[in-house]
């Protein structure tokens, strides 16, 4: 069965390029995009639900930590892992990001680093 | 002739005889022996005048002396023999000019020819020059002697020696011009008053301060050169029972009713019964310096104010100055992750496009553009750490770490990225070194460090890493035998963007490593530092940090 990926980030170039890489690296993996924090919220509330959310910090609208915020709320998807990535690591951002998310992903990120965490996310939730 | 000092030296010469004879008795009646009856009231009286004249020439402390016409002594007081330093025998029937100098027997005789050629009486004083070359002041009175009949018959001479009187004459006249040239040419005014307070002296300063003529002065009371009050203020001073009084402050009044700022300084002046006969004052003007005073105290008012503005122009400088390095902060933060977005699709995409690529042309384009991502990827991240520590918000986080272990970590985890060189890393540090610091950014500055080290190393390298704590400074070093540095290179080689070689285009360096390390030592209060023998001859880095009596060894 394949695992779908919930990619939420509003740069079409970000989103073009994270879902052709693990789509081509791994088979098994399916990317669907949300280019906001309110489609994101939206898809999930449509009973569209992912193994696993990664989700940009700096977005339009309610940011991503808000957005996290509202899914850990909710008891229908709250424990889909989500993995943040961002641009930004300020302390602050970071802090925020470990403590509502289950990872941190720093951009510009090597492939199989992220390949790897989304795993170990998937692992950590089945176990 | 009966000249009188022949008949002293007849009497003289009985008198001598009488003595021989036995006492003064035998003179009279020696005398009495050979007049008449008659005779004898006449030479009683005679011989009264002898012994008078006899007693005078011997004792009289002045010289007295007898001459004839010619200037001849006929006769001379004991005094006159010991001023010519000789005795009686070798005086009479000489000259002046047998014992002075040809100028002063000159002098004398031309004064003895006046008296007799006149018969008038001389009296003068005069400077002389004595045979023993002592030079004397005198008193000389010269008289003409007459005989019976009235004719001149030479002079008698009296002569006081008056040198010490003189003396003191002068000494007072030169002490006197002395006080007077210093009280006339004074710039300072004084002033004397009588004991009724009225103005009895003054020095020509007093008359050019006080714009007064004499009229203006002469006998006028004293107060009214002053304003009431200022009068009631000296009066209250006491001074006539005090007897002095300095450095009084004061107005005095000038011409045309002005005022001016003295200084004046009183003293009593006192009769020798001690009774007070006036005062002298000493008045100095001090308008200028009160001006100046004024003055000054108007520049030290208007310095503060500038000192003032100056404060308040540096504060709103600095705060200038701190809002814009706040900014370059913040603009460095934005721009490296604005970089950070754009950079992602590169450098995930490039490698797999290359992994993909079969031209081997292609190949080597896309490894190019590769190697420059990372290049990018690298100065990207560095700015932002830079920035982060640079920032005000940055705190460290920190715990106590074995710090051999973090070094084995670190050195664990490059081994790979070596440049391609054969470098052995030696970690020296004892392996229970415990300190605390943030250990993140420890990691980070030995991962510089090293990383530095393997960079200016040859292709055969050594590095050693070691530690040594001294009271509550641990010190770390960083030794490989690369390249080294020079003295100047030392201390730059820590500035921001600096590179070693500016013409080599080194894409493995941001030039920001060492900036980096030197802040997280600096946020850790340390110091950090590079030492070299010189270039070719491999460099040490040092690095430092603070540990309680806790830390160090556990």
């Amino acid at each position: 069965m394949k695992k779908t990926i919930l990619l939420v980030d509003d740069n079409p170039d970000i989103t073009l390029t994270i879902k052709g890489l693990l789509e081509g690296e791994r088979e098994d993996f399916k990317v669907v995009i949300a280019e906001s924090g309110e489609e994101c919220l939206e898809l999930l509330n449509k009973d569209i639900l992912p193994d696993a959310i990664l989700l940009d910090i700096m977005l339009p609208g309610i940011d991503g930590l808000e957005t996290s915020e509202c899914i850990r709320k909710n008891d229908k998807f709250s424990k889909i892992p989500i993995l943040f990535i961002t641009a930004r690591n300020d302390q602050f951002i970071m802090e925020q990001g470990r403590f509502l998310g289950d990872d941190f992903i720093e951009k510009p990120f090597e492939i199989d680093d992220v390949i790897i965490r989304i795993e170990r996310a998937i692992e950590k939730l089945a176990s | 002739m009966s000249d009188v000092p022949d008949i002293i030296n007849e009497l003289r010469a009985e008198e001598r005889q009488g003595l021989l004879n036995g006492g003064s008795g035998g003179l009279c009646h020696q005398i009495e022996t050979s007049n008449t009856v008659l005779q004898r009231g006449i030479n009683k009286n005679v011989i009264l005048r002898s012994e008078l004249l006899s007693s005078l020439l011997k004792n009289i402390p002045d010289s007295i002396y007898f001459k004839d016409k010619d200037g001849r002594f006929i006769e001379v007081s004991d005094a006159k023999i010991q001023h010519l330093n000789t005795d009686r025998e070798s005086i009479l029937g000489k000259t002046d000019f047998d014992f002075y100098s040809q100028k002063e027997a000159e002098k004398m005789c031309i004064d003895e020819k006046y008296v007799m050629e006149r018969g008038e009486v001389i009296q003068k004083e005069e400077k002389i020059t004595r045979p023993n070359g002592e030079i004397a002041w005198v008193s000389v009175v010269k008289t003409p002697r007459h005989d019976n009949q009235g004719n001149v018959v030479g002079i008698i001479g009296i002569s006081r020696d008056v040198t010490n009187q003189k003396k003191y004459e002068i000494a007072l006249h030169e002490s006197e011009e002395k006080y007077r040239t210093i009280f006339e040419n004074s710039a300072i005014a004084i002033m004397t008053t009588d004991e009724h307070e009225n103005i009895l002296s003054w020095n020509s300063y007093t008359e050019k301060l006080l714009g007064l003529n004499r009229e203006d002065l002469f006998m006028k009371p004293v107060h009214t050169l002053y304003p009431p009050t200022e009068w009631e203020k000296i009066r209250a001073q006491d001074i006539r029972q005090k007897g002095m009084q300095h450095h009084l402050e004061t107005k005095i009044i000038k011409k045309n009713d002005k005022l001016i700022d003295v200084d004046i300084s009183l003293s009593v002046l006192k009769n020798h019964e001690g009774k007070v006969i006036g005062s002298i004052g000493v008045i100095s003007d001090i308008t200028e310096n009160k001006i100046k005073d004024e003055k000054l105290k108007e520049a030290q008012q208007i310095l503060i104010m500038v000192n003032k503005a100056l404060e308040e122009k540096v504060k709103e400088r600095t705060k200038e100055i701190e809002n814009l390095l706040k900014q370059k902060d913040e603009f460095i933060y934005q721009l490296g992750h604005d970089l950070k977005t754009p950079l992602t699709p590169l450098n995930s995409l490039l490698p797999v496009v290359r992994k993909k690529e079969q031209n081997e042309e292609s190949k080597k384009y896309l490894d190019l553009a590769i190697k420059n991502v990372e290049y990018m990827k690298n100065l990207v991240q560095k700015t932002l750490k830079l920035a982060s520590l640079n920032s005000t918000s940055f705190k460290l986080d920190l715990e106590v770490i074995n710090c051999w272990q973090i070094i084995e970590n670190v050195i664990g985890n490059m081994s790979s990225m070596l440049d391609g060189k054969n470098i052995e890393i030696k970690n020296l540090v004892k392996k229970d070194t415990f300190i605390k610091v943030d250990k993140l950014r420890f990691e980070e500055l030995i991962d510089n460090m090293i990383n530095n080290a393997v960079k200016f190393s040859y292709d055969e390298g050594k590095i050693e890493i070691k530690s040594e704590t001294e009271h509550n400074i641990i010190k770390f070093s960083i030794a490989d035998n690369g390249c080294g540095i020079s003295k100047e290179e030392s201390e730059k080689i820590f500035d921001e963007f600096y590179k070693a070689d500016k013409s080599r285009h080194d894409v493995n360096s941001s030039g920001l490593g060492l900036s980096i390390c030197k802040k997280i030592v600096e946020k850790h209060d340390g110091h950090i530092w590079a030492e070299s023998a010189g270039l070719g001859k491999g460099s040490t880095f040092y690095f430092t940090f603070r540990i309680t009596e806790n830390e160090g060894k556990k």
